[in-house]
């Protein structure tokens, strides 16, 4: 059976009219005198009472104008060729694996009720019937491919694992729906504990296809408690001391006592029973003294219905202390200075030897050369005072004794320097070799020279003053410390600018990672509950992509290992309790497991049916148009020939 | 007299007033050298044709002794030579001749579609009409020539003598072809000034006979009482085959007509099969009418024709 697509295509069939037209036109006709045109005229008569059918066979250039012009007039209506052949309704199997289906079910968890329920599924399809497996958690994925191997299928079931994560269920059936779009028929089955809120039916275009949601039978009594907040913080106002937030929550129809505590690292921090009433939530803020380095857990101790909310995980920032080479400490308010700032370690050395300076700087971050010459410099972090390091871009021209501080930059280095103050006995005379050299910062300068610069190349940063500190009032500045302490701040390496330490189960985490590691290196190795997983590295970040199982994650920088935690800490995933579920016009409310077998409506029961399909055929006739076209063209060219040969 | 004598003597005969006698011209020295020959054929083929066999009918003037024969029962017995008889005692017949007139009329179609053609039809009608007179005249044959339609002008009738080619000749160089004509309007009255008033002759006819639909009444016309008839046939080769193809405005070459046209190879075909056709009907009518039909092209030559014809002698006897 054929159709038209787009049938007023065929309105290009009235160029037949003008070609029949066209072709009837004659050229200017040759005047010839001939002794008698009785016989033409005879034999013209003769062959018109075989005009048209006739004459049409015996001009080929006209019917293959009238064919070129019927083939593309045709090909324009674009007809197509129905078939229609038996297919049998696919399935798409979606199982809820975010980590309310840990939770128990009537029997067994929530999880397993789902797993039966989809090889169930699978089992009742017809003998050529295709399922496909995909899970629904933070992000839908995929878990097969339409298949129809039940026991392959099987396999991917029996391969799934419930996560910790939250669900989004939304994006999974908008997933699933799609996957069926060019099917003409075919069923969606969530299996879900029916524990989210977004209403599924809102924004989903199912079409004509039916989504059910299947939900597991529930027990009747629920024991449901979760730490739904763990964090360790500053106090509010206070850079020293600590405090940990601990919120727990009762799900539960009834009251309830539970014992709780937090661990961090072998240090109990707390642990106490917490009451809570029915559906009661309480928060606790738990100071302590010191530092706290390490990771933390905190835990309540009951056997309820979901455990996975049971544990919470908490990594408090490692202390990044600066590690600064000081050639030359004859200054002592240098010295004392930078020990003095908070996160360094100073270590003052009185010569400077250049073979052991490789070495020694390799294990620091930041030297300083206090009037000692520097070598030429590798690349890294130098604070270089008066000695005039080879690398600058700067040509010494002598000194200039007691200059006069004429002018500060807008660094936050010099942003509380009161310069019109200091007072410098002598400085050298350096002048930049390129004015716009876009490498060289000023901090701060005189008249006649720069008194202080920041120089940025490449992994090279340096600062630079051109005055022995000692021999000027810089040390007695109250600005002094915090210049040293936004220098070196300045100075300091990356190792890991951004160093994760909080997030949510089923969200990624990207990790900054240092230049001298990122380089060359295209993954970084994460080990997890879960075990060892290789996160990509991508313009010096490494992406950890699955973060399903709440715990801790570790991975090593350098010779630093570093940690981060993964919570569920989701309020409304913890909470087991089923919420109203309706998804497009074939789905009703949520029905049990138990209901929905006994209707035995189940894609994988439905028959086979048949689906049309449509056979475009527009361009064999344009092809069968341009041949058309083709041998026209040819008949003419070998007819031109012929007269032209004769 | 040589050949060459005779033909110089023609052409000595022809004259100036015979018209052009230069080499361009339609009667210029090589046709009438051709004109010698074919007569010196002619002859022979005469000689060989009437003596002995020949038996008129008639008796009167010009009675010459040819032969002796035995005598078979029936036989006219004035004829018998009693001195034979006398000397043999065997009775013998005394055969003579007569010198008939063969009266040779010759018609000459000169309408317009007589001048179609390269050579034109009615350049080779006139030397055709011209070589028949100069082969009847030589004969002593009385002749006549004509030329229709009417309106192209008189007859020339009743030529006797060999002198008499130069009238021929210039009467033919003075035809013009124009008009209008068929066959059965044109004979009759074309002959009455002698040939048709009088039974036996030879009637030749040249034309192309395109125009002419009617063609068996034209031969029976042509045919008359009592007559011999040939008809000549000329078409050139333009009509046999014509060398057109494309869209055309035909215009008829006697009344003016026009026909629109496109001729491919089909119509050609057509045109072809219609003019075989046509031919065929003619011959057929001719057939049926005991007219002699020769059917030429210009691309024949004249003299290849005459000689053709002559020797077949169906008429000269």
């Amino acid at each position: 059976m054929m159709q038209l697509a787009a049938p007023l295509g065929l309105l290009a069939l009235l160029a037949l009219i003008a070609v029949v037209v066209l072709y009837s036109l004659r050229p200017r006709r040759t005047e010839q005198l001939v002794s008698s045109h009785r016989l033409w005229r005879e034999a013209l008569q003769e062959r018109r009472r075989g005009f048209g059918w006739q004459r049409l066979f015996r001009d080929p250039t006209l019917l293959l104008a009238l064919l070129t012009v019927t083939a593309l007039a045709l090909a324009l209506a674009k007809p197509e060729w129905l078939t229609d052949s038996a297919t049998t309704p696919e399935l798409v199997v979606v199982i809820d694996t975010s980590a309310s289906m840990q939770a128990a079910a009537q029997q067994g968890s929530r999880f397993d009720w789902a797993i039966e329920r989809a090889s169930e599924l699978i089992g009742n399809l017809p003998a050529r019937g295709r399922a496909l497996v995909m899970t629904s958690s933070a992000v839908p994925v995929l878990a097969s491919a339409f298949e129809s191997e039940r026991t392959e299928l099987d396999r991917t079931l029996r391969s799934l694992i419930p996560t910790d994560e939250a669900g989004r269920p939304k994006e999974a059936l908008t997933l699933a729906l799609s996957l069926l779009r060019d099917q003409r028929s075919g069923e969606v089955v969530f299996l879900t504990d029916g524990a989210y809120d977004e209403p599924l039916g809102e924004g989903i275009e199912t079409g004509a296809l039916p989504v059910r949601i299947e939900q597991a039978p529930l027990p009747a009594e629920r024991l449901n408690v979760g730490i739904v907040r763990f964090d360790i913080r500053p106090e509010i106002g206070s850079e020293e001391r600590f405090e940990v937030l601990l919120g727990i929550r009762n799900y539960g129809a009834s009251p309830v006592t539970v014992p709780s505590q937090i661990v961090l690292e072998d240090r109990t921090l707390w642990a106490q029973p917490v009451a809570l009433e029915a559906g009661e939530a309480r928060t606790f803020a738990l100071p302590f003294d010191g530092q706290p380095a390490g990771r933390a857990v905190a835990e309540i101790d009951l056997d309820d219905d979901l455990r996975a909310d049971n544990r919470a995980y908490a990594v408090s920032p490692t202390d990044e202390r600066l590690r600064v080479l000081l050639f030359g400490g004859e200054n002592v308010f240098l010295r004392e200075v930078l020990s003095a700032l908070a996160n360094v370690d100073v270590t003052v050395l009185d010569e400077f030897r250049m073979d052991r300076f490789p070495e020694q700087h390799a294990s620091h971050d930041v030297v300083v050369f206090d009037r000692i010459p520097p070598p030429e410099l590798p690349g890294g972090r130098f604070f270089v005072i008066e000695a005039l390091p080879p690398e600058l871009p700067l040509r010494a021209q002598g000194w200039v004794e007691r200059p006069i501080v004429s002018g500060r930059g807008k660094n936050p280095m010099v942003e509380n320097l009161d310069v019109g103050g200091l007072i410098v006995e002598r400085a050298r005379r350096v002048i930049a070799v390129d004015e716009r050299d876009s490498r060289i910062q000023r901090l701060f300068w005189a008249d006649d020279t720069e008194l202080g610069l920041a120089f940025a190349d490449g992994p090279t940063r340096l600062i630079y003053l051109s005055f022995d500190v000692a021999r000027s009032s810089f040390p007695y500045h109250a600005a002094f410390p915090l210049f040293l302490q936004e220098a070196l701040d300045w100075l300091r390496p990356r190792r890991t600018r951004f160093s994760p330490t909080q997030s949510t189960t089923g969200e990624s985490v990207v990790i900054e990672l240092p230049d001298s590691l990122a380089e060359g290196a295209t993954s970084l190795d994460v080990t997890g509950p879960l075990g060892v997983q290789a996160a990509v590295i991508r313009d010096g970040r490494a992406e950890v992509t699955d973060t399903s199982r709440a715990g801790f994650y570790r991975y090593s920088v350098g010779e630093q290992t570093q940690f981060f935690a993964a919570n569920l800490t989701n309020e409304r995933e913890s909470d087991l309790t089923p919420r109203a579920t309706d998804v497009g016009p074939a789905a009703g409310p949520a029905t049990n497991a138990d209901a929905s077998a006994q209707t035995g409506a189940s894609a994988g029961e439905q028959q086979s049916s048949t689906t049309r399909s449509a056979l475009p055929l527009w361009p064999a006739l344009a092809m069968l148009g341009l041949f058309a076209l083709l041998v026209d063209w040819f008949v003419r060219l070998s007819g031109r020939a012929g007269r032209a040969s004769g | 007299m040589s050949a060459e004598d005779q033909v110089d003597a023609t052409a000595a005969e022809a004259g100036p007033e015979s018209g052009d006698s230069g080499p361009s011209g339609l009667f210029d020295a090589e046709f009438l050298r051709k004109l010698e020959r074919l007569e010196l054929v002619a002859r022979k083929v005469f000689r060989g044709m009437t003596r002995g066999e020949h038996a008129t009918r008639r008796r009167g003037r010009g009675l010459e002794f040819a032969d002796f024969r035995q005598y078979q029962p029936g036989d006219d017995l004035r004829y018998i030579d009693w001195n034979i008889f006398s000397r043999l005692d065997r009775l013998f017949l005394k055969l003579y001749t007569t010198e008939e007139d063969l009266t040779l009329h010759i018609a000459i179609d000169a309408s317009a579609s007589m001048a179609f053609g390269s050579p034109s039809k009615f350049d080779y009608a006139r030397q055709l009409a011209a070589s028949l007179a100069y082969v009847g005249l030589n004969n002593l044959d009385r002749v006549s020539v004509s030329s229709f339609p009417a309106s192209s002008g008189p007859a020339l009738a009743s030529l006797k003598s060999r002198r008499q080619i130069r009238s021929v000749l210039s009467y033919l160089e003075g035809l013009t072809a124009g008009g209008v004509t068929s066959l059965d309007a044109a004979i009759a009255p074309g002959l009455g000034s002698g040939v048709a008033s009088r039974s036996g002759g030879l009637v030749v006819v040249i034309s192309d006979v395109l125009s002419d639909e009617h063609v068996a009444r034209a031969m029976e016309s042509i045919r008359g009482e009592g007559r011999d008839a040939v008809l000549i046939q000329v078409l050139a080769e333009e009509e046999i085959d014509p060398p057109l193809d494309g869209a055309y405005r035909l215009v008829d070459a006697e009344d003016g007509t026009t026909l629109r046209i496109s001729i491919d190879e089909d119509l050609r075909a057509a045109y072809q099969q219609r003019l075989n056709d046509w031919l065929g009907e003619i011959e057929v009518a001719a057939t049926r009418s005991n007219v002699d039909y020769v059917r030429a092209t210009t691309a024949i030559p004249f003299e290849d024709l005459l000689l053709k014809y002559l020797r077949q002698g169906r008429h000269w006897r």
